[in-house]
């Protein structure tokens, strides 16, 4: 069974003549453990792909499919429990709560969960500790740097053991070897602990990290590459598809 | 672009937060205006409606409300330029429920205004033509001539007889006479010859006014001033202003409610706008960092804010005046009707005076412009980099050594302040509790949060510590949004402390100073001017009436001492501590009561004593109906029926000589301990029933209805103490909306992550909760000491009442401050939850 699976998945935003059309009948297949990238020029979809995919907004046509649920048969509350257990969010801007520490915010989606507060925090520390911030779980966000930050969104994402991590532009903010850090992380997500991981980016050396590179123009997805070797990727190479398309 | 249409933009990009931001400005300019409207539309409506009746009159001659010997007519009579006097004696009667007079609205008569008038001059003194039968002649006895408003309002006619309680019983009076309607407002009133109104209130020879005509070609000015040069000092002369200090008085007193509460809404918008404000201006920290790095100076910042707030003013008030008009429009129909009916005149149109006003416009621009202004400084400091720099995410938890310091410098001064006894310092001390509080507000926040959130985990486990944590995040906002609660909250435990000591000091006294099983009380319940009376024969029989052990009454005048009015209680000293009695604060019992007997003594209450500053020992000069005369003070006592009134004692021998007083107007009896109760209570209800003026009360029944009208009296001021605190539920309403917005991409963010929406609900609404806990917890310990602070105030005012804890005020409190914390969050809460997940995660 596919970890995620959509079927002419459309999304038109507004009606009548201001009527934009975000995504057109996309189709899409990720297996588990895969590391996908998204990629395409500003306003070609990639967020509103993402978006459905993460159950944050509904299709207007086509479906999607998170281990064979639908999510167009969910209520608002059950949307919001698979959001919770199983698909782990990271955002360009890290949204991290800076009245909180590291470790706090590492819990929160277990907070939210009911789990007891000591298992939460136990849970949190040690995806901490695995992303590298063993040291740092009782800094305030204020007191990480811009790629410690993302460190602590990866460790929120996957504390609840999710089987999809969605991450949107993860390395925007960062500098270079902050943003390679990231990625390297998240392909240890994928290789690592198993984790489906989709992420969209703009940047060609953060999609070379992945298995397969997503090409989105006006809505549809017109090129799939996959990478024979990832990581030792050929960036100028997929530069070029970038020109090209 | 210039300054003004940036604030405007700001502002308008800012849409709900600015209306939510002048809520508060709305509603105190909104109680302010519309309150002051009704006033002066009703004192308009009497002044027009005295002068009309004061045209024909030269002289009103009175005697600081005494009355006085019939023989002065003569006197004044004989004075050249003095061309008719009448003597008067004008007294309201209320009519016993068996007399009211029905009429055709189901709402009967009750009270009239009895004008004695001296038969042989009243045609002339009074130039006013009947409608329908004749004026007095000589010789008249028990007639009367009515206004036509009554005939219409009763169906009564001419020649039809009309009867009323008196002194003596009861006294028909044939209508000779229909005069036009009355045109000022009051009871109905009736004329009568000056004879039968001094037998009606048992007041043979005395009269309380003089009215009169000068001749042609005199100064009336003068003409008054050499009358009263020759009757001597106490009386006074005028045309018409005697009748209406009173009326007056309480439309001042309203007119200064109606502004302090417009006021208090007001200060709770000022708070809102400060802290609408600091928010704003944190949030603009680039643009205002752009507009410096483009050339705007330190000045153009500063007046971009206060333009902004002074818009915010501009409507605010101008919303709040014509909501102001359309509540004072809607409040004038709605009580017009009632007013029409005991007034005798509808009222007016809504009157807005210069002082309406220039105190809405006034306060209405100018604390939002005040309140703009740290907002607007602090904006003015932020140096261009700075601000253009990438805003560092905002997590201080500050230490604030120097609000500490200063806030606890204030509540040091306060405590000093309270424990002096000195009431001026004491309301200062309370006062400064306040302030000192709200210094130390924002160095609170952390340890109350902490503590609340503690509690509130037990509730919302999951949602109460992040809770706890976004409050903090925002100590000085949480603060000044705890403040505004506070301060409606102190104002509310305050009153509730004064409130129960007030009643409880009361229900005390009367528990001690009402001993008698058996009351005659008058008609009214309470003693006042407009009481009938009995003659001395009332008490006679109620002493004959067997299995009655003892009987008391109390007789009542008025006077002047140190320039202060005064009621007189004529009491029978041998007789009176037994049924009754006065609990003395100074003087001896005993030694004051026979003081009293023998004449040339009077014993004060704790209200005079205070006003007068008299102690025992002091002598004191009393206006008498003979002239001035000097008693000794030889006690300060309170007893339950005048506590509240500035009030001597006499003793009734000497009210009769020097006052003319021989009327009863409250009579007190004692059962035989060996009869049993329906022995005499038969022959005291036929007793009661010969005097219908007066109404049979048995202690525990009279006990029971002052009771009820306490609890009547509580339960509104608890009303009015609940409206008060509607401008906090506006402050925590906004602050939280604001918070929302403000938060807007962190609760999207939370909602991605898995936080279902009633958890988002939940969230905000502990935040409420923990902000209201705040501002209850602050709002009782002040409220607590500015209670003591009024009571103690209280007592030097002359009423003694130990401060009594208000358990009810403070459960109230705690009721109405959580209530609110849930209602405050029930919009904002809503709005969180329906965010849009997608567009909250992309909000700026």
């Amino acid at each position: 069974m596919a970890m995620i699976e959509t079927q002419n998945l459309s999304k038109t935003y507004g009606s009548g003549s201001t009527a934009v059309t975000a995504l057109r009948a996309v189709n899409l297949r990720l297996e588990p453990g895969a590391f996908v990238a998204v990629m395409g020029p500003s306003g070609c979809g990639k967020s509103t792909l993402l978006q459905l995919l993460g159950g944050l907004d509904r299709p207007t046509t086509g479906d999607v499919r998170i281990e064979g649920q639908a999510l167009t048969t969910l209520n608002d509350d059950d949307l919001t429990t698979l959001r919770r257990r199983r698909i782990g969010f990271i955002f360009q801007t890290y949204n991290l709560i800076p009245v909180l520490s590291a470790l706090e915010n590492a819990a929160l989606p277990l907070a939210l969960d009911g789990v007891r507060p000591s298992e939460a925090q136990s849970r949190a520390a040690s995806w901490l500790e695995r992303v590298g911030l063993g040291d740092r779980q009782q800094h305030r966000p204020s007191q990480l740097s811009g790629g410690q930050q993302q460190r602590v969104a990866v460790a929120r994402a996957l504390v609840t053991n999710p089987a999809l991590v969605l991450a949107d532009e993860p390395t925007g903010n960062l500098d270079s070897r902050a943003a390679d850090a990231i990625v390297q992380l998240l392909r240890q997500v994928a290789d690592t602990w198993g984790r489906s991981v989709l992420m969209v980016t703009h940047d060609p050396r953060m999609a070379a990290y992945a298995d397969r590179i997503i090409f989105l123009k006006d809505g549809t997805i017109v090129e799939e590459t996959h990478l024979a070797s990832p990581l030792t990727a050929a960036v100028p190479e997929i530069s070029d598809l970038m020109e090209a398309r | 672009m210039n300054i003004l249409l940036l604030a405007w933009r700001y502002l308008w990009g800012r849409r709900l937060r600015a209306a939510l931001t002048i809520l508060a400005i709305v509603f105190g300019v909104m109680v302010m205006f519309g309150m002051q409207g009704v006033i002066p539309a009703v004192r308009a409506s009497f002044d027009a409606n005295l002068t009309v009746a004061a045209h024909e009159v030269d002289l009103i001659l009175t005697r600081n409300g005494n009355r006085f010997p019939q023989t002065v007519a003569t006197k004044v009579a004989a004075i050249p330029g003095v061309q008719v006097v009448m003597p008067v004696l004008e007294q309201p009667l209320r009519l016993p429920e068996s007399l009211a007079l029905p009429t055709a609205d189901g709402r009967p008569i009750r009270t009239l205004v009895v004008n004695g008038v001296d038969p042989t001059t009243a045609a002339i003194a009074i130039p006013i033509a009947p409608l329908a039968g004749r004026w007095f002649e000589s010789g008249d006895e028990r007639v009367t001539l009515v206004r036509a408003s009554l005939i219409t309002a009763s169906g009564l006619a001419l020649g039809d007889t009309l009867r009323l309680p008196a002194a003596d019983g009861i006294i028909e009076l044939t209508i000779i006479g229909v005069l036009p309607e009355r045109p000022v407002f009051g009871d109905e009133e009736l004329y009568v010859p000056l004879a039968t109104a001094q037998t009606i209130f048992n007041m043979p020879g005395q009269i309380n006014a003089l009215t009169g005509q000068f001749l042609d070609g005199h100064d009336p000015e003068r003409l008054r001033e050499q009358i009263l040069g020759q009757l001597g000092p106490g009386y006074l002369a005028g045309a018409v202003e005697a009748g209406g200090t009173e009326w007056d008085s309480v439309l001042q007193i309203g007119e200064v409610a109606f502004t302090l509460f417009g006021g208090l809404a007001l200060a709770m918008g000022g708070f809102i706008i400060l802290n609408t404000f600091r928010t704003g201006v944190a949030e603009r920290r680039r643009d205002i960092g752009l507009l410096r790095a483009v050339g705007a100076t330190r000045q153009h910042v500063v007046r971009m804010v206060l333009i902004e707030s002074l818009l915010l003013g501009v409507v605010g008030t101008l919303v709040g005046i014509l909501a102001g008009y359309a509540l004072v429009t809607w409040l004038l129909l709605a009580i017009g009707p009632t007013w029409a009916h005991s007034f005798g005149a509808p009222l007016g149109q809504p009157t807005f005076g210069m002082r309406a006003w220039a105190l809405s416009i006034g306060l209405g621009l100018g604390i939002p412009l005040l309140s703009g202004l740290l907002p607007a400084l602090s904006a003015g400091r932020l140096p261009p980099l700075e601000a253009l720099r990438p805003a560092e995410a905002v997590s201080e938890i500050h230490r604030w050594p120097r609000r500490v310091w200063i806030g606890l410098g204030l509540v040091a001064l306060s405590v000093c302040g309270l424990l002096s006894g000195e009431p001026r310092l004491a309301l200062l001390g309370a006062l400064l509790s306040l302030a000192g509080l709200i210094v130390l507000g924002p160095a609170l926040v952390a340890p109350l949060a902490r503590a609340s959130g503690r509690l509130l985990t037990l509730v919302f486990p999951r949602e109460g510590a992040i809770a706890q944590g976004n409050l903090l995040r925002h100590p000085a906002r949480a603060a000044v949004t705890a403040s505004a609660m506070l301060i409606s909250l102190a104002i509310l435990v305050a009153l509730g402390g004064v409130s129960t000591t007030f009643t409880r000091g009361l229900l005390g006294y009367l528990e001690q100073s009402m001993r008698a099983d058996y009351m005659l009380v008058p008609e009214a319940r309470i003693l006042g001017q407009d009481n009938v009376g009995a003659g001395p024969e009332l008490a006679e029989r109620l002493r004959a009436i067997p299995g009655i052990s003892a009987v008391t009454t109390l007789r009542q005048a008025s006077t002047r001492l140190h320039d202060v009015e005064a009621q007189l209680i004529g009491i029978d000293p041998q007789t009176y501590p037994a049924l009754a009695g006065l609990l003395f604060t100074a003087g001896e019992p005993t030694l004051a009561y026979q003081r009293l007997s023998g004449g040339g003594a009077v014993i004060l209450n704790g209200v005079l004593a205070a006003q007068t500053g008299l102690a025992p020992g002091d002598t004191v000069v009393l206006e008498t109906a003979n002239g001035v005369r000097q008693y000794e003070v030889v006690g300060v006592g309170i007893d339950y029926l005048n506590s509240r009134v500035a009030t001597a004692y006499l003793s009734q021998t000497e009210l009769a000589a020097a006052f003319h007083q021989h009327s009863d107007v409250l009579l007190m009896a004692n059962r035989s301990p060996t009869v049993a109760p329906a022995q005499v209570e038969d022959a005291l209800r036929d007793l009661a029933r010969d005097y219908p003026a007066f109404s049979l009360v048995s202690f525990a029944q009279w006990r029971t209805e002052q009771l009820a009208g306490n609890q009547t009296r509580s339960n509104l001021l608890a009303i009015l103490m609940g409206i008060l605190a509607v401008p906090s539920l506006i402050a925590l309403a906004n602050t939280l909306s604001i918070n929302v917005l403000e938060r807007t991409r962190e609760l999207g963010m939370l909602r991605a992550i898995g936080a279902t929406r009633g958890q988002i609900q939940r969230m905000i609404v502990a935040e409420s909760i923990i902000l209201a806990l705040m501002g209850v917890l602050g709002g009782v310990l002040a409220g607590i000491g500015l209670g003591a602070a009024l009571v103690g105030a209280m007592q030097r005012g002359g009423l003694p009442f130990p401060y009594t804890f208000p358990f009810a005020g403070i459960a109230l409190t705690c009721v109405v401050g959580m209530a609110f914390g849930v209602l405050a969050a029930l919009v904002p809460a809503r709005r969180a939850a329906n965010l849009d997940i997608v567009a909250a995660l992309r909000w700026e």
